[in-house]
């Protein structure tokens, strides 16, 4: 028989089923029940404070109620109850409140509020986010630009003589080079996305030119990056940017606002709506500008020192234009 | 005047046919001191003896009982629906104690989670040890002394041990429902039991060596 099962069963803690299939068990066993007798004898010897055994017995009570203490109690709470309650900040909230479309609109117009107050933050952010990926691009075409450079010692330069003279030909020099593949590089994410028709090898452009001028200037414009237009030779010839120039010159940027009869506009590049423009230069650096002014001696990097999108009539001039600008100016 | 005696003493009736748990859920929801006052004198005799037994103190005991019932006013709105009101009562009732005690500096600074020997928690060794004396030093006083003594010495334990041992014993209360009260595992209640067990005997046996069997 288990001891602590017998403790239980003098303690008064076994109860129902249990505490009737131990006392089955201690009838059948003799010295188990002689041992749980003295537990229950040597706990009384023990424990026993003359209360709980003839505990209504109000001549051995030594732990009596004070007369009157239930009406005390009673009494103490009911003054309780009576004092005004101490307003906490919950008791002003009402338990229900009815419908009304007052506190909809209350709630409409901070919801509003809210979104109002996020939604710049949150289109600044993709905007950062955005102008990060076209300094991206950028990069990228540096590299194709730089690898040109060291196979050729010039930056690609398309001469009226070679079908296709207007600027976007050096997306497709590049690719002849091996050294750009994907179409959507040309494309600044700021001006959402653009069908990804692949780049042109140099003589289909030329084809195109000829024979699909739409097509031709559809190339053209899906390009959103400016190039360097190159320099006016002292012989006056329009010619290419040597690659190893000591000078940190511009080589590629988002396209300067134009039209279609050929001017270049007032402002900032449209594919960051005005706010300014990222500029890849000569020594691999990203940056972003404000305004069109690139260096002390180069105010406009869209015009020429003569106010033109064309060659530039010194090294220290450089001028970006539009794909669907000619090399020579013209 | 007969028929209001009558109507009252129905009241009465309807009131003592209901469970605890219903008196103060009406109480609680509808705020009938008649169902108050009955939960009060349900528990008059037995929560004030077991908070003489705890502080030792009549008056003490009397304050604590006020503030316990107290508190049941208050926290009324936290008592759950189908929950025991007993164990309830005597959680509230131990933890007013237990500050009523610390307020007036008798507060016996012991850990809660006290270490207790393996001799103690062993059931068939503790048995041996309460029976082993056969009648033992304390059987050979008279009642109303040896009950003095019994007295003194519960009062002489540890405080967690003494909670314990008053809650099972002397209160009629359930392993589970000490456990609950104290919110310490039904094993720990156990132990505690043993612990106190063990201590009471050794005080008997210590007893008899100073002569106290001798009186």
């Amino acid at each position: 028989m288990n001891a602590q099962d017998m403790i239980d069963y003098a303690l008064g803690q076994m109860e129902g089923p249990a505490r009737e299939r131990f006392e089955r068990a201690l009838a059948a066993d003799p010295s188990s029940s002689l041992r749980v007798d003295r537990l229950e004898a040597a706990l009384v010897r023990l424990l026993d404070d003359g209360e709980r055994v003839g505990a209504e017995n109000d001549d051995y009570e030594l732990h009596r109620p004070p007369a009157g203490l239930v009406s005390r109690t009673v009494g103490l709470v009911a003054e309780a109850r009576s004092k005004p309650k101490r307003k906490a900040l919950l008791d002003f909230v009402p338990a229900r409140v009815p419908f009304r479309w007052a506190d909809v609109a209350v709630a409409a117009s901070i919801f509003l509020a809210g979104v109002l107050t996020l939604l710049p933050a949150m289109h600044r952010s993709r905007e950062g986010t955005d102008r990060a990926a076209c300094g991206f691009n950028l990069q990228q075409i540096f590299v194709g630009l730089m690898q040109y450079g060291n196979r050729y010692g010039v930056y690609p330069y398309a001469s009226a003589e070679s079908g296709s003279p207007h600027v976007g030909a050096f997306a497709a020099m590049l690719h002849d080079e091996d050294l750009l593949h994907d179409a959507s590089t040309l494309n600044c994410p700021c001006t959402g996305p653009c069908p990804n028709a692949g780049i042109p090898d140099l003589a289909t452009l030329a084809r195109w030119k000829d024979q699909e001028p739409e097509r031709y200037q559809g190339f053209m414009d899906r390009t959103d990056y400016a190039y360097n237009v190159g320099y006016r030779l002292p012989t006056g010839r329009p010619g290419p940017i040597p690659a190893g120039l000591q000078a940190t010159i511009p080589l590629v940027s988002d396209k300067s606002p134009f039209d279609r009869a050929g001017r270049i506009l007032a402002g900032n590049s449209p594919n960051h709506d005005g706010r300014g423009q990222n500029v890849v230069f000569s020594d691999g650096h990203v940056s972003w500008h404000p305004t069109r002014r690139v260096s002390p001696v180069d105010d406009d990097m869209f015009l020429n020192d003569d106010d033109r999108p064309a060659p530039s009539v010194h090294l220290r001039d450089s001028v970006l234009v539009p794909s669907s600008f000619r090399f020579d100016g013209r | 005047m007969m028929k209001a005696l009558d109507m009252g003493t129905e009241a009465a009736d309807d009131l003592a046919r209901e469970t605890d748990e219903v008196l103060l859920s009406r109480y609680r929801d509808e705020g009938r001191s008649a169902d108050f006052e009955e939960l009060v004198r349900r528990y008059e005799r037995e929560l004030f003896r077991y908070l003489v037994r705890y502080t030792g103190e009549h008056s003490l005991a009397e304050d604590v009982f006020q503030s316990t019932f107290l508190q049941v006013h208050l926290k009324r709105g936290l008592y759950e629906d189908g929950r025991p009101f007993r164990p309830w009562l005597y959680s509230i009732a131990t933890h007013q104690a237990v500050d009523a005690l610390r307020k007036a500096g008798r507060h016996p600074t012991l850990s809660l989670d006290q270490r207790l020997s393996a001799g103690e928690t062993d059931a068939g060794a503790l048995i041996d040890v309460l029976t082993g004396d056969g009648d033992g030093p304390i059987a050979e006083l008279e009642e109303r002394e040896r009950a003095e003594w019994v007295r003194e010495s519960i009062a002489r334990l540890p405080d967690n041990l003494r909670q314990t041992l008053i809650l099972a014993y002397h209160q009629d209360l359930k392993y589970r429902e000490i456990a609950e009260i104290l919110k310490i595992p039904v094993g720990t209640v156990k132990s505690r039991l043993h612990a106190a067990l063990s201590k009471l005997a050794e005080m008997a046996r210590a007893s008899r060596l100073d002569g106290g069997g001798d009186s």
